[in-house]
């Protein structure tokens, strides 16, 4: 069975973060230096009291005003996050709630980061291919921005709030969804985390931690991120994962029309976009006005590319999500 | 190995820096672009093009292009 990308959209919160307010509070970083490392200059981070739901909400409302799909069409929902409203219940059953979706519907949250839209594509395709849903909606949400910690310059200039969401079905649409090749490796689980919080440390009990050098580096209550870990994992495995799901879907490297990896900064792709040897023109970034999104961040890039023109319905995009966990998978857009 | 080519890929790894007025001897910490992330991306390239492992604590003790690429180059007769 042949099974559909339909639609996308996303959603941004208003508040903005410069790099020029990055710059005045870490006097070592200029603007121009946050931006030509990190191709980023603005992100969006969520309210005080707004959470990944709330623009979860905002992104599926957007989707459904777009007209793919209505309300009523929907018979499944997933739901991408790791900034859950409550240990329990699942998200996604608040979400149905609050959407107005049906209730003979089956709803459930699944935890990944920067892989997440790639599972969430083939979780989708799933549960269509094998006939157990027409019209899934799923959706991704995250508001990194409530872990960072104010002294953790580094992902403070790197990740943006953000939501997107997507209809999957077995009517044609914007791109068919091809096989997957899937990764996970666990040993890396430390090197990017929220410690505190959960089940295993309840209690959030984290102290500063600083480098020989009297710089901030961690606390266990905030996100920590190894950064030269997540990149020695990123080039190690990435270039596999795109040989791998190129080869699988029976093409080759030329064949596609657009590379869409997770948007996790300029220098992290520039260098694994050099090192597969795919040629700047075919791979589509979007991350100046929004940051490193995690799980919205290859749907943002799509609706993106597909509002500029650059994308088109049916060309060939090879997808990659690498990141937290750690975790990737890879697939094809046709 | 020729130091043309290690020299041409090695100020690859700097993002948006005027490369014409480095040479062997350059101190490339002082450079505006580099900080942790080019290191990072320079051991990488070593380990890929060079097929030679080198630490974070190993770069820091060299300063110049020159002294990298006669490391790398001692670690490939070894």
């Amino acid at each position: 069975m042949h099974v559909y990308l339909r639609d996308i959209a996303y959603y941004l919160p208003e508040k903005a973060l410069f790099n020029k307010e990055i710059s005045t509070n870490f006097l070592e970083w200029s603007e121009e230096k946050i931006f030509s490392k990190l191709g980023i200059n603005e992100r969006r981070i969520a309210g005080e009291n707004e959470y990944a739901s709330d623009l979860a909400i905002k992104a599926a409302e957007k989707l459904f005003e777009q007209g793919a799909c209505s309300k009523t069409d929907i018979d499944f929902l997933l739901y991408c996050t790791q900034s859950p409203d409550y240990l329990l219940p699942t998200t996604a059953c608040v979400l149905q709630d609050k959407l107005g979706l049906r209730t003979n519907i089956g709803a459930l949250d699944f935890n990944l980061g920067c892989s997440g839209y790639v599972y969430g594509l083939s979780l989708a395709k799933g549960l269509i291919a094998s006939g157990m849903a027409k019209n899934v909606l799923f959706i991704t949400a995250e508001t990194y921005s409530k872990f960072i910690h104010p002294q953790d310059k580094s992902n403070l200039a790197i990740f943006g709030d953000a939501a997107s969401a997507s209809i999957i079905s077995a009517q044609r649409g914007l791109w068919e969804i091809s096989e997957f090749i899937f990764g996970t490796d666990g040993r890396g689980a430390e090197n990017l985390m929220v410690k505190n919080g959960g089940v295993r440390h309840p209690e959030y009990s984290g102290q500063n931690e600083f480098t020989d050098e009297g710089q901030w580096k961690k606390n266990d209550n905030n996100l920590y991120m190894d950064g030269a870990a997540i990149f020695q994992f990123t080039t190690s495995s990435v270039p596999g994962l795109i040989k791998e799901t190129v080869a699988l879907n029976n093409i080759t490297l030329q064949d596609a029309d657009w590379f869409v990896f997770h948007q996790a900064n300029k220098f992290m792709l520039d260098f694994i976009r050099k090192k597969i040897g795919i040629p700047p023109e075919k791979f589509f970034t979007h991350m100046e006005n929004c940051g490193n999104t995690v799980s919205s961040s290859i749907p943002i890039a799509l609706r993106e590319g597909l509002l500029s023109g650059q994308i088109k319905a049916g060309q060939k995009i090879i997808l990659a999500g690498f990141g937290v966990g750690y975790s990737w998978a890879g697939t094809l857009l046709k | 190995m020729e130091f043309s080519d290690f020299k041409f890929k090695f100020i690859d790894q700097f993002v948006g820096e005027d490369i014409s007025t480095i040479s062997e001897d350059s101190a490339f910490r002082q450079l505006p672009s580099w900080d942790s992330l080019t290191a990072m991306a320079i051991i990488a390239m070593i380990e890929d093009e060079y097929k030679v492992k080198m630490t974070i604590d190993e770069m820091k003790e060299l300063g110049t292009i020159g002294e990298v690429f006669t490391f790398v180059s001692s670690r490939q007769l070894s």
